[in-house]
């Protein structure tokens, strides 16, 4: 799929995370994605009333569509927490003073863990249940999960047996390249979406069948918290003409402050500044 | 009440020895030789803190391990240059334990 804007951030872990997120069992779906997001803003950009109608038509012949011309959504996956049990009691104290990499701090009741590769913070508890957090994927989630039971099977001499091993919490992330009016969004979805600038700058959208909840921005950025990667990757689709109704184009304000944005996550310092700058001057 | 850190120190090492040695002939009561070291910790890490002025840095080229039990780091490092304007000394390998200097025993 050609990436027109690449949200990948430059170390490898988001990276690996993304192409992870195509090749999961929705290949085909995150392929649709791409081609969905781009007929519809296709035809939208070229004819802008009747969103709806649009939308169907291009849902419907989307199968003879032509090479995605921009406008795909890609979604990063920030966060796999896992957990899983190894089935015998963990001295902690004894963790704590042999093992590698650990901090044991009584007030929190738990060992913690971190390892480098995969990278993750695993915390333990006394009954055998241990959680791992920070992961990119799921396949890395078994991954790290295998590792620390390994560490402290081999090294720590426990009679582990892995069980129980469950995603948890998936966190994703995606920009849609169109900014939104969340005011006139959440008023459509009463019951699903819930909107209290005071609060939060963000509209908090649910999806019950997905068990999935969004967190939608004006700037267009949506996070979704789901229990696993395919349920992200379907509730971005399920959003992504909710909020392309609701669509607005990005002014040059909103292009700078998104260009900032990216540039601080990426660690170069020049480009940001200058925005500041532009932010005053460019108040709508 | 500082704590007994510094006790696994060369001059440590060569109180408690020496200590050793008097309450050996008789001429300490260990009770005397307790408080001897109580006073050796409170005034090394009095010393330390106000009496010593020179600053050296040093930088690792992996940290191993690190450890955090009981309110104390342990941190293993290699390849460790010291620098004190000049180049001073580099060390294969190095252990840091680390107390909180806050702390009341």
């Amino acid at each position: 799929m050609a990436l027109v804007q690449p949200l990948a951030s430059g170390n490898g872990m988001t990276n690996g995370s993304t192409s992870n997120c195509s090749g999961v069992p929705g290949k085909a779906a995150g392929a649709a994605l791409g081609c969905d997001a781009a007929a519809a803003a296709q035809q939208l950009s070229s004819d802008t009333q009747q969103a709806a109608d649009h939308k169907s038509a291009a849902a419907a012949g989307e199968e003879a569509e032509e090479a995605p011309v921009e406008e795909e959504v890609d979604i990063t996956i920030n966060n796999v927490v896992c957990s899983f049990s190894v089935r015998c009691h963990l001295d902690l104290r004894y963790i704590a003073m042999n093992g590698d990499n650990v901090e044991y701090r009584r007030e929190n009741g738990m060992v913690t863990m971190k390892l480098r590769k995969p990278y993750t913070t695993a915390s333990m508890w006394s009954s055998g249940k241990i959680t791992c957090t920070g992961l990119t994927s799921e396949p890395a989630a078994k991954v790290a999960a295998r590792r620390v039971a390994r560490y402290l099977q081999k090294r720590l001499n426990y009679q582990t047996r892995f069980c129980n091993f469950r995603v948890v919490n998936v966190l994703g992330t995606c920009t849609m390249p169109f900014a939104i009016k969340i005011a006139d969004f959440s008023q459509k979805y009463p019951r699903l979406a819930c909107y209290e600038p005071e609060l939060h700058p963000g509209v908090t959208f649910r999806i019950k069948e997905f068990k999935a909840t969004l967190k939608v921005f004006s700037t267009g950025s949506i996070t979704v918290t789901a229990p696993s990667v395919a349920a992200v990757q379907r509730a971005i689709e399920h959003i992504f003409p909710l909020v392309n109704e609701f669509r607005k184009e990005r002014t040059a304000a909103d292009l700078a402050a998104v260009a900032a944005s990216r540039a601080r996550r990426y660690g170069s310092r020049d480009s940001s500044e200058s925005d500041l700058d532009d932010d005053d001057s460019d108040i709508d | 009440m500082a704590h007994q850190l510094y006790r696994n120190t060369t001059i440590g090492h060569c109180l408690q020895e020496s200590l050793d040695e008097l309450m050996q002939y008789d001429q300490l009561p260990p009770a005397l030789a307790m408080k001897v070291l109580l006073q050796f910790d409170k005034a090394i890490s009095a010393a330390l803190a106000n009496r010593v002025k020179s600053r050296l840095s040093f930088k690792a080229g992996k940290l191993n391990t690190y450890r955090f039990c009981d309110n104390v780091w342990t941190l293993l490092l290699t390849g460790v240059e010291f620098k004190e304007v000049q180049d001073v000394a580099k060390a294969d390998r190095m252990k840091i334990v680390a107390m909180d200097g806050r702390a009341q025993v």
